[in-house]
């Protein structure tokens, strides 16, 4: 008993650390986490860490909650996937209701503005980024292509909602594989 | 706020919950879905307002999905949206994973899966240059501004520089600065 909670709370440190020092989202975090996992706590084998890269990717929500609920459920069951994953979130909690606080408090401040509009630019370069990084990895043959470009015109000409869009070309994919 | 409404708790949590859910391929997936959900069609936010927390939510570490949910959460309801958003976004994920973690080794192959995620991916970088398109309408047409966003875009996408880089550089030269409105 004594053994499980060192481990829980080794998993909720471990998991701070990561959220606290991880940036650029979480494809940028794994290298990290790998390194925590594998390496620093044989948490889990390299072969392990691999079905974790497959399984975070393919469920729904956020690449590095995923990757947390994963480590802390192998590690620990529901106790270590629900401590991971909170853990890997803690140190934002404050973070973010800090700098809020203050942001609030300073939305006149002509320095605080200047942050933002020269921000702003590279908030939307990042998001440029994403798309193109996603698109070499995802955009491999024409039935790909063909999707995307039909996707994007869903949303732009028919306003669709990104969740239907998402959900529609998954449910046609699975029921093509099965049937055909 | 100006002309935004203000949600119920159990509404904000909703909309987390469902976006976390329907969204595959990490945090950068989620903001196409959030800003449609949260700035066009309930309109708890403006679209500016939007832009600058998802500005927030990539200069603090961590997970993106999860910086975005409690900032918005705490814009439309204070530190209790806060929490509510950020569990709404961390739930699908743990109920999920645990599943899948389990019958792991027998659905890995199977053609329900393969096929719904050849039908996702592709979707995932639509969404992404959409939501570029979007936000890059909010980017004023002048070179200061258009080089920062294509200098970004190429260091992190072409030369694989970690995004954090360009926010302290992004901070650097605010400094520096002098044309605010």
């Amino acid at each position: 008993m004594a053994q499980g909670f060192a481990v829980v709370l080794d998993l909720f440190v471990t998991f701070f650390k990561i959220g606290a020092l991880g940036f650029g989202g979480g494809l940028a975090m794994l290298p990290y986490i790998e390194q925590q996992v594998s390496h620093y706590h044989n948490w889990l084998t390299e072969g392990e860490f691999l079905d974790l890269l497959a399984i975070a990717q393919s469920t729904p929500g956020p690449i590095a909650i995923n990757s947390s609920t994963f480590v802390g459920f192998r590690t620990a069951g529901v106790i270590g996937a629900i401590v991971a994953s909170v853990g890997v979130v803690f140190f934002a909690v404050f973070a973010i209701n800090l700098l809020s606080s203050f942001l609030d408090k300073n939305v006149e401040n002509p320095r605080v503005k200047q942050l933002f509009l020269t921000l702003r630019p590279i908030t939307v370069g990042l998001i440029l980024a994403a798309a193109f990084s996603t698109g070499q990895k995802v955009l491999i043959d024409w039935p790909s292509v063909g999707i995307a470009l039909v996707a994007f015109f869903l949303l732009s000409r028919f306003k669709l909602h990104p969740i239907v869009v998402v959900l529609s070309f998954g449910v046609t994919g699975a029921l093509i594989y099965m049937f055909a | 706020m100006g002309k935004t409404k203000k949600p119920s708790l159990a509404a904000v949590f909703q909309l987390m919950f469902v976006s976390a859910a329907t969204t595959f391929g990490g945090g950068y997936a989620l903001v196409p879905v959030l800003e449609t959900s949260i700035v066009e069609k309930k309109k708890w936010m403006e679209e500016e307002e939007f832009l600058d927390a998802l500005t927030i939510a990539q200069s603090i570490p961590g997970v993106l999905a999860a910086n975005m949910a409690l900032i918005l959460g705490r814009r439309i309801q204070g530190l209790k949206g806060a929490l509510v958003a950020c569990l709404g976004a961390i739930l699908p994920s743990v109920i999920s994973v645990m599943i899948i973690a389990v019958f792991y080794e027998s659905v890995k192959d199977a053609p329900l899966m393969r096929g719904f995620f050849a039908g996702v991916r592709p979707v995932v970088v639509a969404l992404l240059f959409f939501s570029f398109l979007k936000l890059a309408r909010r980017i004023p047409r002048r070179l200061y501004d258009w080089s920062l966003l294509l200098g970004t875009f190429a260091a992190v996408a072409v030369f694989g520089i970690n995004p954090f880089w360009a926010i302290i550089l992004g901070g650097g030269l605010s400094l520096w600065r002098k044309d605010l409105p």
